[in-house]
């Protein structure tokens, strides 16, 4: 069954409206049947009372008919309408004129006064006799008994019970479909508002909305607050989660500021200022690692599509001015109105450690790209940054991208930064390669999917 | 040169205040954001080291309001914060460059160093005037290809006067950039210095180039080259 509830409700109410059009038609159907069977009888009593009273006995008590009767069927051949008399020992004593010779039977336990009708089969059609036993009296009070029979062919009630049939099946089957439609109608009405705030969500994802508005139907009110309540919750917990592991950050970095400060004065022996310095280091790198670790946040539900040209430029207006000296030039080349959904910040640390490094590293020039591509049939951003610098020897590259900070290993003029935009890309699904590049330095080349 | 520090931790900013003025800077040190405003508007500051986390207002602001005001010396931000969403911010509030904590103070005297020369529009860090040459980076002085020994005052002269070559520089500024505000300015110190100076550049006294004008001021003569 299809987890739509929209297909759910037009196939649960058409099944019911199936079911009670179907049950409507048979019951109609059925009571017409009984009535046009009622009104056949009927009929053939009448035709039994009006041959009845045209029956006389004559003086010599014999049964006299008159040869035409007040019903023209009973004159004409073969017109369904037929009328037997049998005498009290079965034999046939008259007939009307539209019978032919047929296979018809007195029944001699009927007793006088008493009806009976059959159904009778043959010659593959139908009918109904109405057998009546009535004893008739001449003028001398001689008494007789008689049976009256009256057959008429059912093929004229099976023909008006096809027909209304018929109709009566059109009619319902255009009023069900008629109903289905509207039906369809209403529940796509009534579904509006769930297609509207599904569409608001999606929006959000996209980051084209920042929160749910507000005109929804009083039933989805509630929900609506209640999920602008839960976004607004989670963007001020990633907010305050930052905000705290910042302060942290900046709370133990001072200290250690004081303690460089003070060993670079002091007259300890080069050994132990040596050491001294690798272990603030060190305590550096890690806060910085796992500050940045925390905060990275990848792919957000909730989270803004960025502009990405925005935020490049911002960081190269940035290191222009802290690289001033060199006087680097910089190309870029990045597609217009380009759009990704991501953190903000991861972002800024992803573009600003690459981008530092390639101005820390660069001769004279820089070039940065970002263009949509298809990665391997996905569709992703490629972000490619280089300089003319030396480039990161291949057996380096490995501890340089290395996740985590250990003493021995870090590599001097590098710092946390590649690190960080290692971990970073992998939180995106992403994939990152070194290589040297037509400027002949370092160049990064990243794939980030869409989704 | 005149250096405005602000940073709220005592400790840390009696530190700076020490081995700046070791290395001959004349120093002004506050601990919040107001304070900072003051010195930066009254005071001829030559660049500030701003810590962006003050009790009273965030870095960043007492940044954009000096800018706002039209105050042009260099600022270098001192912060423990390394996201670059906040670097990016305060640079482009108006700060020209960042030093992340913990720092070595050799690499903030380069940084201050380099902001001071970038604000008077030299690029390299060798200041040239004829055969006087000055390696800002390493602090140290050559005349004709001989290493000249100067204590961090003398070369804290020196190195201003070279920065604003052919421009007559009086005594007052001389005051205000090179030494603290206690400084006693109807005593005849400026005189002995440039003096000293003038013998330990040019003891031949071939160069001159230290002119007086009487009533005026000094002027470095030797132009810098570029």
């Amino acid at each position: 069954m299809s987890s739509s509830i929209q297909s759910r409700l037009i196939l649960s109410a058409s099944l019911v409206l199936f079911c009670f059009l179907g049950l409507a038609g048979f019951v109609i159907d059925a009571a017409y049947q009984k009535g046009a069977q009622n009104a056949l009888n009927d009929r053939l009593q009448i035709h039994l009372y009006s041959i009845l009273s045209k029956a006389e006995m004559s003086k010599n008590n014999r049964l006299v008919i008159p040869t035409n009767l007040s019903e023209p069927r009973f004159s004409q051949v073969d017109s369904g309408l037929y009328a037997y008399i049998f005498d009290h020992k079965g034999d046939i004593v008259w007939r009307s004129s539209s019978s032919a010779g047929d296979l018809i039977q007195a029944i001699k336990s009927l007793k006088s006064g008493q009806k009976s009708y059959i159904k009778k089969h043959s010659n593959g059609a139908e009918s109904i006799e109405l057998h009546y036993k009535a004893i008739l009296e001449n003028a001398f009070s001689q008494s007789n008994t008689f049976e009256f029979v009256v057959i008429e062919s059912t093929s004229g009630v099976d023909y008006q019970v096809a027909g209304f049939r018929s109709v009566l099946w059109q009619w319902l089957g255009g009023i069900g479909l008629i109903l289905i439609i509207v039906q369809f109608w209403i529940i796509r009405v009534s579904l509006k508002p769930l297609r509207h705030i599904v569409g608001d969500l999606e929006k959000i994802q996209t980051g084209d909305a920042q929160y749910l508005d507000n005109n929804y139907s009083d039933e989805l009110k509630d929900i609506a607050n209640t999920l602008n309540r839960l976004i607004d919750n989670e963007r001020t917990h990633l907010k305050r989660y930052r905000n705290t592991l910042a302060d942290l950050a900046h709370s133990l970095k001072t200290p250690l500021s004081v303690l460089t400060g003070i060993y670079e004065q002091s007259n300890l022996t080069s050994d132990d200022q040596k050491i001294i310095e690798n272990q603030t280091l060190l305590m550096r790198q890690l806060v910085d690692y796992q500050l940045q670790k925390a905060a990275a946040k990848g792919h957000q539900t909730l989270s803004k599509s960025l502009e990405v040209e925005l935020i490049i430029l911002q960081i190269i207006d940035s290191l222009k001015k802290v690289y001033a000296d060199k006087s680097l030039k910089v190309m870029i080349d990045i597609e217009p109105k380009l759009k990704f959904n991501a953190e903000k910040g991861d972002f800024f640390e992803l573009f600003g450690n690459l981008l530092d490094n390639a101005f820390k590293w660069a001769n004279k020039t820089v070039r940065v790209s970002v263009k949509n591509v298809e990665n391997d049939s996905v569709p992703s951003i490629q972000i490619i940054i280089e300089d003319d610098g030396v480039g990161i020897p291949k057996d380096e590259l490995e501890n340089v991208l290395k996740r985590g900070i250990r003493a021995d290993e870090s590599i001097k003029g590098h710092g946390i930064g590649l690190a960080v935009v290692n971990e970073l890309v992998s939180l995106y699904n992403g994939r990152l390669n070194s290589s040297v590049g037509s400027l002949g330095g370092q160049k990064w080349t990243i794939f980030l999917p869409y989704n | 040169m005149r250096v405005l520090v602000v940073e709220d931790d005592q400790s840390l900013q009696e530190q700076l205040v020490n081995n700046l003025t070791k290395k001959g800077f004349a120093v002004d040190a506050t601990d919040n954001g107001a304070d900072a405003l003051y010195f930066g508007t009254e005071y001829p500051i030559d660049v500030a080291i701003i810590d962006l986390g003050l009790p009273d207002m965030s870095g960043m602001d007492v940044i954009k309001q000096l800018r706002a005001k039209d105050i042009h010396f260099p600022i270098l931000i001192l912060t423990a914060r390394t996201r670059w969403e906040e670097k990016v911010e305060g640079l482009e509030a108006g700060a020209d460059d960042y030093l992340v904590k913990p720092f070595h103070t050799e690499e903030l005297l380069a940084r201050m160093n380099a902001l001071i020369r970038r604000s008077v529009g030299v690029a390299t860090p060798l200041l040239v005037c004829g055969s006087i040459k000055l390696d800002t980076n390493a602090q140290q002085v050559v005349v004709d290809d001989r290493p000249v020994e100067l204590t961090a005052y003398e070369y804290k002269m020196l190195e201003y006067m070279m920065l604003h070559s052919g421009r007559v520089i009086s005594k007052t500024e001389i005051t205000e950039h090179i030494y603290d505000q206690d400084f006693d300015r109807d005593s005849n110190v400026i005189e002995v210095f440039v003096g000293r100076l003038r013998k330990k550049l040019d003891p031949n006294d071939q160069h001159k180039p230290i002119e007086t004008l009487r009533g005026r001021g000094y002027r470095f003569s030797i132009p810098l080259s570029h």
